[in-house]
Formats: structure tokens, C-alpha cells, sequence
């Protein structure tokens, strides 16, 4: 067992931070319980204490800004972070106070190493805004312990058991007791009697333990060591994607609209990524101060994964739209989703590497739906039928028209049909066309919309050469030989 | 001098010495039109790969289409890159595009709702360089000379040959385009022909009359006996007589 364990210590502020759009610079603390509990460098650096109530914070830095530990908020941003640590490894769990539990050893050979995936994690947490301290262990009591204290052991990319378990139980013992998850009235009790470091409390017999404290503590051991395992319970991303942002204060324009908008067209991608699925349909919703919401769907003629190419649609689609005056929370949903494997959106050239080529006709495609509307365009196909109106249809969408197997008719010849074709036949007058050729007769569709019909071809007074027919209700012109 | 010069690179600036550079290979480089006749006329012996033509129909159904067609056929073989058809005012019927060896799916129809649309669509298109051809009709009334300015240069950075359909009292007006053709119906009695006259080419004068064999319908095969029967059938019975 190898065990990951993504602590990430700021995250209370960073998203209260990200929700307001604040800078980083400013110094900024957490407050649970009306004492700092978390606090950002700029404000360690101006001498505020953890645990130090927040008079005592502002007297000492009078623009300090503090923000309300919202625990149900922590939470929820965590199950969001669920998608990224997906990628490494099935095992995902969410540890007990608020960290990430990853268990790895199944992933090594994939990622070509521990600290390939270490860093990896790093980079797509730290790309998704967030302070990240990681532990690597044994159990995963260890490696919390190591992702708190932010003390790491040097492994290598594929450790055995033997090698993990030694070397973390060795690097365990030079830790503080502050960093353990017992009761904090326990832990003073035993700083009391001396015992400052694990290793000084793991070499205590236990059964004289047993006497001096709760069994809370004997469990809390074992399942340091390995004695005693831990349950675990494994998260899978959801099955479906929908993410909310809520803005603490309105945004007035478009284009203030493009960060949050990147950062759910973001957190759908890692969704997406997890899932191993592209997106087709996505539908944002932009609510207003007064409750009042527009919808916006974007639909994308293949299931995409790549976030610039998302969010140049949506903001395409956005920018034909008329928003609410002041916008206060946005909303991205998955509507439509398909298997990136059977699209094949993802080709890869035979060197590995993605194909750099001039705008696809499926992203042009995808311009003009955002831009134009949906039925914009149309792809042109031809059936197999001998009613000139069905022999063709307008496909709107790419995929299928790409799969159908293509046989043209061998009977029509070259001219045997006009190049333009009306809609709609058109009621015309006998007399104002000379008959050049015909009849040719075209029966069919006796289940459904019958046509029986004598097609000539005429030229009009004017010179232009038609495709006309006959049949019970009159003469009509069907087309133009242009 | 330097204002000289970067004028002169300008994209709009046609110079007559240009003319004098074209090598046999740049002769080549041109897209057959399938006609001998109207290849010869041509600047490069046949359309521009990029760049705007017009062409002024005196009516639908007067082989405005079959005289691109086999240009287009050449270079769908040719390029992977799709035909775009903005705003046309008929459907292009699948079944005669595939006769005439177009591969309909790399074809796609744009419906802008108007002009602003339209235009639009066709710049994004341009740009896109998915595309290696285009057939567009825009609205007349709207259509002012510098949009098309706009088209020829974009047409020339995304290598797209671009036709712009124009009814034919807008042969009048001048126009950026470096091909510019009327298609007229010749006269009676055969009418089989279609009187083409360039109103505009790169590197020569305004041709007045060029016939051209387009205006051709199925030859009368063996159905001819048919229809011969079918008329007096109609006569027999006094429907409406068919005019010969």
C-alpha cells in the first residue's frame, strides 16, 4: 500500500479568495471559533499567531481581512478537486479532516513513477489555484501526518512495502505530537509527561498506555503502524457534471465573466478527462440579482475535451446574448456527453503527438453554431430514393453524415437531374415552357408520402432551363438545370 | 520611399510587371475550368486558387453552376478542404452534385438570417482555412464595394477561391474582384449555348462573347419514342397540347 495524502492547508481562504476575485497579496486569515485558524503569508509575515482572536489580528494589521471558515463549503470544493486526483488512481478517498486520500501503488507503472505522479498532482492542484502539501506513506495516518507537518520522504519511483513501511515509520519518530490527529487535551497531557515526538509515544508500552488514556489513542497507534487498517471510503467522480459558482459581488460585463467562466469550463474538463468522455452539449446559466436567468446551450458538432476551444464557443454564444444587468452566480452542466474513443476526437499522429492542423471543419462548424444559432448550417446527403425530394436531406450534424456509407445512385447520369432543387415545388403555368425532354416517370413512397409524377425538361420564356412535372394536381417546376 | 514601397506590397495593388513574372509553372498552378475555350482567357489558364470572382447570371438555370462545376471537381480531388455554399437561394441537389463527381460530404450549406450574418459567416470562413472553396450570395442592396475589398484580401491570406453570385444589373458597378463574368443565354434558335463575356480578368481586356456549351440538358435517347407517344396521348384525349 502506498498512500497519498493532498493536504491543502489554505483552501478555506483560497476560496473565499477565488469566489471574490481578490488578490493574493493582501494579507487575509481564516477565523473558526473567532480565532485565526488559517492565515496567508503576507499575514504570518505581519506577525499574527494562530489562535489569537480577531481583535487582537486587526489591531496588528488594521486593512486585515477575515473570512468565516465555512466547513460545508470546504467540503463541497473538495468532492470538486475529486475529478483531478482521478486521473492517478480508482482508489480516491476523502480523508477525515478535509484532505485528499490517494492510494497509488496500482499507478506507478502508468505514470513511470512515484514522483512522476507527485508532481503531476502538484501541478494540476497548483493550476487550479491551491497551496498543496503532500504525504507519502505507508497508511494513511502516516501520510497525513506527513502532508500536515509538510515533511516528506525521499522515496524512490518504485518502492517495495518493506522500504515504505521503514522509512516511514523512522521518519515518523522525529515528528512533533502536534501534528497527530488525538484529542488536542490529549495531546497537552502527554507534553505534560514529556512525550513531545511520536517516536518517544510508539516506544511506550502499550498496555501502560492503555492505563494513562481513552482506547482512542491505542487505535489511533495501530493504525499508524499498519496493525490495525483503516476504512476507507473510495469516491468515484459523479456520473453527471454540474457546477455552480456563486459570486459574492455582481459582475457588471462580459468580460469580467471569462475567469469564472474558465474556471468551470476547467473543472468540467477534469471531469470530463476522468470520465474519459467529450462534451457535446454544455448549458451555462447565468442568474441574476433578481433571480431572473438566462440559459445558454452550446452544442459542438464533436464531443470535446480541449478547455480553450469550450470556452471560445460559450463565449461566442454569450457574446450574441443579451445578459442580465448584474450577474451572481454562474452555472455549468454537462447536458450531453459521449465516449471520446468511438469519436475519435483525439487523433494522434504516428509520432504520439497531437496533429497541429488549420481550423477543423467541425470547430468552423462549432464557430458558426455559437455565432449563428443552432440549423445554421447544414451538411448536404444523399438517400436512396427514387422521390427527388427524399433522394437528399440537410444533416445539422457531423458524425453521422461522416458514417453513412455513400453509394450514388448509378441510374442518374450526369444530367439526368438539376443541379438546383426547389424546396418546395413550385405551381407554374404550362404555356409559358417549351417541353425539351420527358416524360420520365417517377412512382414511389405508395407507404408514406406518394409520388406520382411525370418529370420533363422545359425551358422557360426566358431562356433558363427547368425541371418541371406533371401529376394530378398540375404542372410544377421542381428545380433549375443551372 | 519605405511609404512607396509598403504601399506597393499592399495586397489590393495590382501591378502590370506581375504579369511579366508568371513562370509556366505559376501558369499551371491555376484550376483548369474544364473549358478549353475559357481556360485560354484566363489569367493562368484557368480560376484563381485564391481570390474573388463574380459572376453576374442574367437567370437562375442559365449554367451558372455546371461552369464551376468541373473547377470544383478538380480541386476536391486535389485539397481535403471543403466547399462552403453561404446563403444559396435553391438547394444544391445532392444526387446531381455526386453525378458530377462532387463529394457532397465536403460540402455544407450556410443559411445567415442577413446580411450581417452573412458576412460575417463568410469572413470566419475565409479565415478558417478549412475551406478551399466558396459560393455566395449576398444581399445586393446591402453590399457595398468595401466588404468586398475585405473578401478578395481574406480570400487571398486563407487561399480560397470565392465566387460571389450578383444579379446583372451590379456589372455596372466597380468592384475589387479580379474576375468578373456575365452569363448571358445566346440567342434563338438553338439556345444551347451560353453566351459568357468577361467584364473584368487579370493580365488581358474585356472579352464580349465567348460561347460556351453549358447549357445542355439530357440528350434525347431512347425516350424519345416515348415522348413522342406520350404527345399524342395528350392530343388524342385534347389535354393541353405540348409546344415543339
Amino acid at each position: 500500500m502506498l498512500w497519498l495524502c493532498v493536504h491543502l492547508p489554505l483552501m478555506g481562504l483560497e476560496i473565499a479568495q477565488h469566489t471574490q476575485g481578490l488578490a493574493q497579496s493582501k494579507p487575509a486569515v481564516l477565523v473558526a471559533d473567532h480565532k485565526v485558524y488559517r492565515m496567508n503569508q503576507v499575514a504570518q509575515e505581519a506577525g499574527i499567531l494562530f489562535g489569537s482572536s480577531v481583535a487582537t489580528a486587526t489591531s496588528l494589521v488594521p486593512e486585515l481581512l477575515h473570512y468565516r471558515r465555512d466547513c460545508e463549503a470546504e467540503r463541497e470544493h473538495l468532492e470538486k478537486l475529486v475529478p483531478i486526483a482521478y486521473r492517478f488512481t480508482s482508489r480516491v478517498a476523502l480523508g477525515s479532516p478535509y484532505d485528499l486520500m490517494l492510494e497509488v501503488s496500482g499507478s506507478l507503472k502508468l505514470f513511470e513513477g512515484l514522483n512522476n505522479i507527485v508532481q503531476q498532482l502538484k501541478r494540476a492542484l497548483t493550476k487550479a489555484g491551491h497551496t498543496v502539501q503532500i504525504g507519502i506513506a505507508h497508511t494513511p495516518a502516516v501520510a497525513r501526518v506527513f502532508a500536515h507537518a509538510h515533511s516528506a520522504i525521499a522515496l524512490s519511483d518504485y518502492p517495495d512495502e518493506t522500504t515504505i513501511r521503514l522509512h516511514s515509520l523512522e521518519h515518523l519518530r522525529t515528528l512533533s505530537l502536534k501534528h497527530s490527529e488525538l484529542k488536542t487535551t490529549d495531546v497537552e497531557c502527554m507534553f505534560n509527561m514529556g512525550i513531545r515526538f511520536f517516536g518517544e509515544l510508539l516506544d511506550l508500552p502499550r498496555s501502560e498506555l492503555r492505563q494513562r488514556f481513552s482506547s482512542d489513542v491505542l487505535k489511533y497507534l495501530s493504525r499508524l503502524t499498519g496493525e490495525l487498517v483503516e476504512p476507507q471510503q473510495y469516491v468515484a467522480p459523479t456520473t453527471q457534471f454540474t457546477s455552480v459558482i456563486h459570486l459574492l459581488e455582481p459582475l457588471l460585463d462580459k468580460p469580467s465573466l471569462s475567469k469564472p467562466m474558465e474556471q468551470l469550463v476547467i473543472e468540467m474538463v477534469h471531469w470530463l478527462q476522468s470520465k474519459q468522455l467529450g462534451v457535446v452539449e454544455a448549458t451555462w446559466q447565468f442568474t441574476a440579482t433578481n433571480a431572473q436567468a438566462i440559459t445558454i446551450s452550446c452544442r459542438f458538432a464533436y464531443p470535446r475535451i480541449d478547455p480553450k476551444a469550450i470556452l471560445e464557443f460559450s463565449e461566442l454564444s454569450l457574446s450574441e446574448r443579451k445578459l442580465p444587468q448584474e450577474v451572481l452566480s454562474l452555472r455549468l452542466e454537462a447536458t450531453q456527453v459521449a465516449s471520446l474513443a468511438k469519436a475519435g476526437a483525439l487523433e494522434k499522429d504516428l509520432l504520439g503527438a497531437y496533429e497541429v492542423r488549420p481550423v477543423l471543419p467541425e470547430d468552423l462548424l462549432d464557430r458558426l453554431t455559437a455565432r449563428l444559432g443552432p440549423g445554421s448550417w447544414e451538411l448536404l446527403c444523399s438517400n436512396d430514393d427514387h422521390r427527388p425530394e427524399f433522394a437528399w436531406s440537410p444533416v445539422s450534424n457531423h458524425s453521422t453524415s461522416n458514417k453513412k456509407s455513400h453509394h450514388p445512385s448509378t441510374e442518374i447520369t450526369t444530367n439526368s437531374r438539376p443541379l438546383w432543387l426547389f424546396a418546395r415545388p413550385l405551381r407554374v403555368k404550362h404555356k409559358d415552357f417549351e417541353i425539351l425532354q420527358g416524360p420520365v416517370r417517377i412512382e414511389d413512397g405508395w407507404w408514406e408520402d406518394r409520388v406520382q409524377r411525370d418529370y420533363f425538361v422545359g425551358r422557360h420564356e426566358s431562356g433558363a432551363l427547368c425541371w418541371l412535372f406533371n401529376d394530378e394536381h398540375g404542372w410544377f417546376q421542381h428545380g433549375y438545370f443551372a | 520611399m519605405s511609404g512607396l514601397q509598403a504601399l506597393l506590397k499592399h495586397k489590393d495593388i495590382w501591378r502590370a510587371q506581375d504579369l511579366a513574372d508568371i513562370t509556366t509553372y505559376q501558369r499551371r498552378t491555376n484550376l483548369p475550368t474544364g473549358f478549353t475555350t475559357l481556360d485560354r482567357l484566363l489569367y493562368g489558364n484557368g480560376w484563381p486558387r485564391d481570390g474573388l470572382v463574380e459572376i453576374f447570371p442574367e437567370v437562375h438555370g442559365c449554367g451558372e453552376l455546371q461552369l464551376l462545376i468541373p473547377g470544383l471537381c478538380h480541386l476536391m480531388l486535389e485539397e481535403t478542404r471543403w466547399i462552403a455554399w453561404v446563403n444559396p437561394p435553391f438547394v444544391p441537389y445532392a444526387p446531381a452534385l455526386d453525378a458530377h463527381d462532387i463529394d457532397v460530404n465536403r460540402v455544407f450549406l450556410v443559411h445567415p438570417k442577413d446580411h450581417r450574418e452573412a458576412l460575417w459567416a463568410t469572413e470566419k470562413i475565409l479565415e478558417s482555412g478549412s475551406c478551399s472553396a466558396m459560393l455566395v450570395w449576398l444581399d445586393e442592396q446591402q453590399l457595398e464595394e468595401k466588404q468586398l475589398r475585405r473578401i478578395q484580401a481574406r480570400a487571398k491570406e486563407g487561399r480560397v477561391w470565392i465566387t460571389i453570385f450578383r444579379p446583372t444589373h451590379a456589372q455596372v458597378k466597380s468592384s475589387p474582384a479580379e474576375l468578373r463574368l456575365s452569363l448571358r443565354l445566346s440567342e434563338a434558335p438553338t439556345k444551347s449555348q451560353v453566351n459568357l463575356s468577361i467584364l473584368k480578368r487579370k493580365g488581358g481586356w474585356p472579352v464580349p462573347k465567348v460561347l460556351l456549351p453549358l447549357h445542355a440538358y439530357p440528350a434525347l435517347s431512347a425516350n424519345t419514342r416515348i415522348t413522342v407517344q406520350w404527345q399524342q396521348w395528350r392530343q388524342q384525349h385534347s389535354l393541353v397540347g405540348v409546344k415543339h
